[in-house]
């Protein structure tokens, strides 16, 4: 099972580059731009690590 | 000459601070974004020596992510090269419309993190003022922030720059939570000295839901009476 990680930074390019890099390291990434969306997203998803 | 009463430099050292630091956490960005695009092409470049083609489409992309965040890492360190210059010399002309612009680039940053949507209304012309383009910055953040505070759950300030014959009026408008409570904290001893310093006036009337600076056009009547 891949491990689950949460990016949340407001600069959307570095979120998507570092999302993209982690992914290929078989990482399976949510992002958030936004600390409102990533508590949203927290609530549904089962995040043991997250990166703020 | 400007006479400055004493904690304008105290309260201009902390504007300058504030407006650095923010500089600094923009470039920072701006590398941490280049770092990984970086990081990216060498990824990209561990996967072709084992057999994984590179796509020249993607490695374009690539390069123009980078030349964006070039772009925005040139156009910062102009506006702190305008800003850190503003201060040169006391009393300056300058295009009203110019400076305005300059101080949104500077505070864009703050008005994001509250999640403060400005929208700016300037002349059609260039508007000239003779004025203390440092202080007028100060005591425009001071406005702002505060506005910003008095938004309400709008979150949106109205920013209008209207020209009368001998002044020029600077408008913070759509404040749709200013109340007589917060109006007991503004203007304070800080937005009073930098308002002896620019011989400009302040209103603020929470029924219009708008503060308002009014500021002589030529600094150096006053200075003459």
């Amino acid at each position: 099972m891949k491990s689950r990680l949460m990016l949340v930074d407001d600069e959307e390019q570095f979120v998507e580059t570092l999302s993209e890099r982690l992914s290929m390291r078989d990482y399976d990434v949510t992002t958030s731009l936004t600390g409102e969306d990533a508590i949203e997203k927290i609530k549904n998803y089962n995040l043991p690590i997250s990166t703020i | 000459m400007v006479q400055k009463p004493e904690n304008t430099s105290e309260t201009g050292l902390q504007f300058f601070g504030r407006i650095s630091a923010s500089i600094s956490h923009e470039i920072k960005n701006v590398l941490a974004i280049v770092n990984e695009n970086a990081g990216l092409l060498e990824d990209f470049t561990l996967m072709a020596d084992r057999g994984k083609p590179i796509d020249p489409a993607r490695l374009k992309l690539m390069a123009a992510a980078v030349q964006k965040q070039v772009g925005r890492a040139d156009e910062i360190l102009k506006n702190m090269n305008r800003f850190a210059h503003s201060i040169d010399e006391t009393m300056a002309e300058v295009d009203l419309n110019q400076t305005i612009e300059l101080f949104m680039a500077l505070t864009d940053r703050f008005t994001a993190m509250r999640g403060v949507k400005v929208d700016l209304q300037l002349p059609e012309n260039p508007l000239t003022i003779l004025t203390a383009p440092f202080f007028l910055m100060n005591l425009l953040w001071l406005c702002l922030d505060f506005s910003m505070s008095a938004s309400g759950d709008e979150k949106r300030v109205e920013l209008v720059v209207e020209e009368t014959e001998n002044s020029v009026l600077i408008r913070f408008r759509r404040l749709a939570g200013l109340s007589e409570a917060l109006l007991e904290t503004f203007p304070s001893d800080r937005e009073k000295n930098l308002l002896a310093v620019l011989a400009a006036d302040l209103t603020a009337e929470h029924g219009r839901e708008e503060i308002a600076l009014r500021l002589l056009k030529n600094l150096e009547e006053k200075e003459r009476t």
